[in-house]
């Protein structure tokens, strides 16, 4: 179990490691109202639902097959099956839904793994046969572009996969190490004490919003105008203007 | 809660698109959501006797199947999830997660936030639109306002609230 000095270790934001801070000071509870809720204790709260499912699913499913394995071996002892199919009575829709939702996972899962073989067989055919012309000097400036591509997609997305990495592992040690029933309630009471939440949802979304994201929008706003320009041509009616100017404060 | 008015001048109110991926988005939130809820009053309905509650229901309603049962049972849950999602994230901060992504934003006419009540109306008008195969929804697409059945039952309308792109300066 935890150490007094291993209670102190505060998991501050960061995308390589965990640092080491002072502890926080001591609040009572009647100071809860006056403390704002931060951006900060948003993530830290995320963290602690990313261990959670992490640590929570690993957890569950070493359970699941131990338990399994401990009820196959008692069965083989005992020489009795515990519950036979003739005790699960009730509505056959009910177990044809179970059969059919098992099923599914298992053919799901095949045909994934099959689809993923016959695509990796295909492609490197194709990349044998198309060879000598890809390696081309006519294609050269299509090549250099696609691998321009390449890379600025890699450099788009390895940030969030590096902090994604960073985090969960952060997530995994912040449950395993500091979460015990005395910090799951003292950090309920922070939750519901706080008249803060609007700020900080409102504060979330705006961090959300990245470049990234201001591009989806604006192509979805195109989308929008462009829909809009095709409805008036059916209905032939003239371009909407900006709306009246409402009664604002 | 916060009366402050939105200056919406100048905002083109959101169009098709941008509402119905918004709306997919949240419906998959909600779904997840119902999902974990379904699996917790699984576990209670368990702890408390599961048999005998569905006996009671099947004596309350007739309903014979046991799924039937089940899915009568957690169907009141269901609609307050929906319904508490909606109003909460609407009246707290115009938005759902969902429209807070495409940048969208839910006012009055007169800029001013949605109380509770119009709130509770505006996800009742949501059934009103829904109805009737989809065609209060559908209405977006041909209003020049961009309101659907809903908008007009509670006197709302969706606004573009990120103003960076070029297109919604007009």
């Amino acid at each position: 179990m935890n150490t007094e000095d291993d209670e102190n270790v505060d998991f501050s934001h960061s995308n390589t490691d965990l640092i080491l801070t002072q502890p926080a000071p001591q609040t009572s509870s009647a100071d809860y109202g006056e403390i704002e809720f931060t951006a900060e204790d948003y993530r830290t709260a995320l963290r602690m639902l990313v261990g959670a499912a992490l640590e929570g699913n690993d957890e569950l499913r070493y359970r699941l097959k131990m338990w399994l394995v401990a009820i196959q071996k008692r069965e083989q002892e005992s020489g009795t099956t515990y519950l036979g199919v003739e005790g699960t009575g009730g509505s056959p829709l009910l177990y044809t839904t179970f059969g059919f939702l098992i099923k599914t996972a298992n053919y799901v899962s095949r045909g994934v793994s099959t689809a993923g073989r016959v695509s990796a067989r295909t492609s490197s055919f194709a990349n044998r046969l198309t060879k000598p012309i890809r390696h081309s000097w006519v294609l050269r400036p299509v090549r250099q572009r696609y691998h321009k591509l390449v890379a600025r997609w890699d450099n788009l997305v390895s940030p969030f996969e590096e902090t994604g990495r960073s985090e969960a592992r952060s997530s995994r040690l912040l449950v395993r190490q500091e979460v015990n029933d005395e910090m799951v309630e003292e950090f309920l009471v922070y939750v519901v004490e706080r008249s803060k939440m609007r700020e900080l949802i409102v504060e979330t979304s705006a961090e959300v919003g990245g470049d990234a994201l201001d591009d989806v929008r604006g192509r979805s706003a195109s989308v929008d105008s462009s829909l809009d320009d095709m409805i008036n041509k059916i209905l032939r009616r003239k371009k909407r203007g900006t709306p009246p100017p409402s009664s604002i404060s | 809660m916060n009366e402050k008015s939105l200056d919406t001048t100048g905002r083109k109110p959101a169009g098709f698109f941008s509402r119905t991926i918004s709306f997919v988005l949240d419906l998959f939130l909600i779904t997840f959501l119902g999902l974990m809820s379904g699996v917790v009053i699984f576990i209670v309905l368990r702890f408390f006797r599961y048999k005998q509650i569905l006996e009671y229901v099947k004596s309350l309603l007739g309903v014979e199947d046991q799924l039937g049962q089940f899915i009568v049972l957690i169907s009141p849950m269901l609609f307050l999830i929906v319904l508490t999602y909606f109003v909460f994230f609407w009246t707290l901060v115009g938005y759902t997660p969902g429209k807070a992504l495409l940048g969208l934003r839910i006012v009055r006419q007169d800029g001013r936030p949605l109380s509770v009540g119009r709130a509770i109306l505006r996800y009742l008008g949501y059934w009103v639109s829904a109805i009737p195969l989809f065609l209060g929804f559908i209405w977006i697409l041909f209003d020049r306002q961009h309101e659907g059945w809903h908008d007009k039952l509670a006197n709302t309308h969706v606004i573009y609230i990120f103003s960076e792109h070029p297109k919604l300066k007009e």
